[in-house]
């Protein structure tokens, strides 16, 4: 085939063979060719998708940007909520319960926000690993990153309390008595 | 032999500042004594509230100094005012302030909870609390399933549940009708008895003026009275509430 009509060519070598000898010997026998394994071709081919097409950076600025949006939802749900409880949290501060006590129940709440939230998105993902497992572009999700994403996403609801913790640690009981 | 439970000496309390100052309490000086229920009346805007939440150390006044069996609250932070709460003061509000979300049971447990008890034996302690005002066949009910004083009853369990050696108790009876607060009354006197528990009442109902020990009364935020009831006039108040 000749030159001008081809752009990448896939080698194949057996089960047994050094492929970073291969390598070096197609190199310098193909001068004007860039001799690459897999794995200097997927990082190669990675870096120019995330870095050189914009590609990346939109995915990262989708990314960045869920993370605010997620942050400020549940901020704004365990906000209304603790708003709404107000006579709940002045009676346990009457009865004596320490600031300590009342952050564990904020922070349970998120808690239970990111587990719920979490499980409903694990399973859409699941949904979608199978739909596209034969597509060209399978999506890709492992247990390593199931498990960093559950992570990044209680990180997410316990900052997403700090505005919660804030009202109610300030909450003065007296507040029990009002009609 | 009856113990001081709470000593408040020259208690003063100003709400406000500038214009808008209020003196709410005046001079208060007064003891509570285990075994005794003693209420507090006076008209709207007199200084009852305030004086209860002084006493029950949600508020720390401006002036003077309250003692809980002998360990004096001035100077306390509020985490250590709630400290003081958790192991001394049980609270009975006028609106019950139940979770609705937990039962009867889970209520009364509640104020253990706080206080980092969750063993089996705060269940039991839970469970008795709930027998003392005779709501044991209600553990399992939501409040909402609960009459107004059947709610008032958990919430009397919920304070005395900790072994609190005040209970300070605001307008107990003001949201029941006849029947249901000389019920609550009634559990509240028997635990008045107790002499390891100080009992105060704040109220407008003279109609639990029988059950109490010892009357105090209050306006412009000065006690201008303090009267202490009988041996016989006590052993007849749940005649005299239902008349």
């Amino acid at each position: 085939m000749p030159p001008n009509r081809a752009n990448y060519y896939i080698v194949r070598i057996a089960a047994n063979a050094n492929a970073a000898m291969v390598r070096s010997r197609l190199a310098a026998s193909l001068s004007d060719a860039e001799v690459l394994t897999s794995e200097e071709f997927r990082h190669r081919t990675r870096v120019f998708w995330l870095f050189d097409t914009g590609a990346g950076a939109a995915l990262l600025g989708s990314a960045i940007l869920g993370i605010i949006v997620g942050t400020i939802i549940v901020a704004q749900t365990l906000y209304s909520s603790t708003k709404d409880h107000l006579k709940e949290f002045a009676t346990l501060r009457a009865i004596g319960s320490s600031c300590r006590y009342i952050l564990k129940v904020i922070l349970a709440q998120a808690l239970i926000s990111a587990v719920v939230g979490f499980s409903i998105a694990a399973a859409i993902d699941l949904a979608l690993v199978k739909m596209t497992s034969d597509a060209a572009l399978p999506i890709v999700m492992t247990p390593e990153l199931t498990v960093g994403l559950f992570g990044l996403t209680v990180v997410m609801c316990a900052i997403a309390a700090i505005a919660a913790i804030r009202v109610v640690t300030r909450i003065d009981p007296v507040l029990v008595f009002a009609q | 032999m009856t113990q001081t439970m709470i000593e408040a000496t020259d208690i003063a309390m100003a709400l406000g500042e500038g214009a808008g100052r209020v003196d709410a309490l005046k001079s208060i000086n007064l003891s509570l004594t285990g075994g005794e229920l003693t209420l507090l009346m006076g008209p709207s805007g007199s200084g009852k509230t305030t004086l209860l939440s002084v006493l029950g150390c949600m508020l720390s006044p401006t002036g003077g100094s309250v003692q809980i069996r002998g360990r004096s609250t001035t100077g306390l932070d509020a985490e250590q005012l709630a400290q003081v709460r958790r192991d001394n003061v049980g609270f009975v509000f006028q609106s019950y302030h139940l979770f609705p979300t937990l039962t009867a049971a889970e209520n009364v447990r509640l104020a253990l909870d706080v206080r980092g008890e969750r063993s089996p034996a705060a269940r039991l302690k839970a469970e008795d609390a709930l027998a003392t005002v005779g709501l044991s066949h209600k553990a399992k009910a939501f409040p909402r399933a609960l009459s107004g004083g059947e709610q008032q009853r958990v919430a009397v369990a919920r304070a005395i549940v900790g072994d609190a050696s005040v209970i300070l108790a605001d307008e107990p009876t003001a949201a029941l009708d006849s029947e249901n607060g000389q019920a609550v009354m009634t559990v509240l006197a028997e635990i008045a008895k107790d002499p390891a528990r100080a009992m105060f009442i704040v109220t407008h109902d003279p109609r639990i003026m029988p059950f109490a020990d010892r009357i105090l009364r209050i306006e412009d935020g000065r006690i201008v009275g303090d009267q202490r009831r009988s041996a016989n006039i006590s052993a007849v108040r749940t005649l005299k509430y239902a008349s």
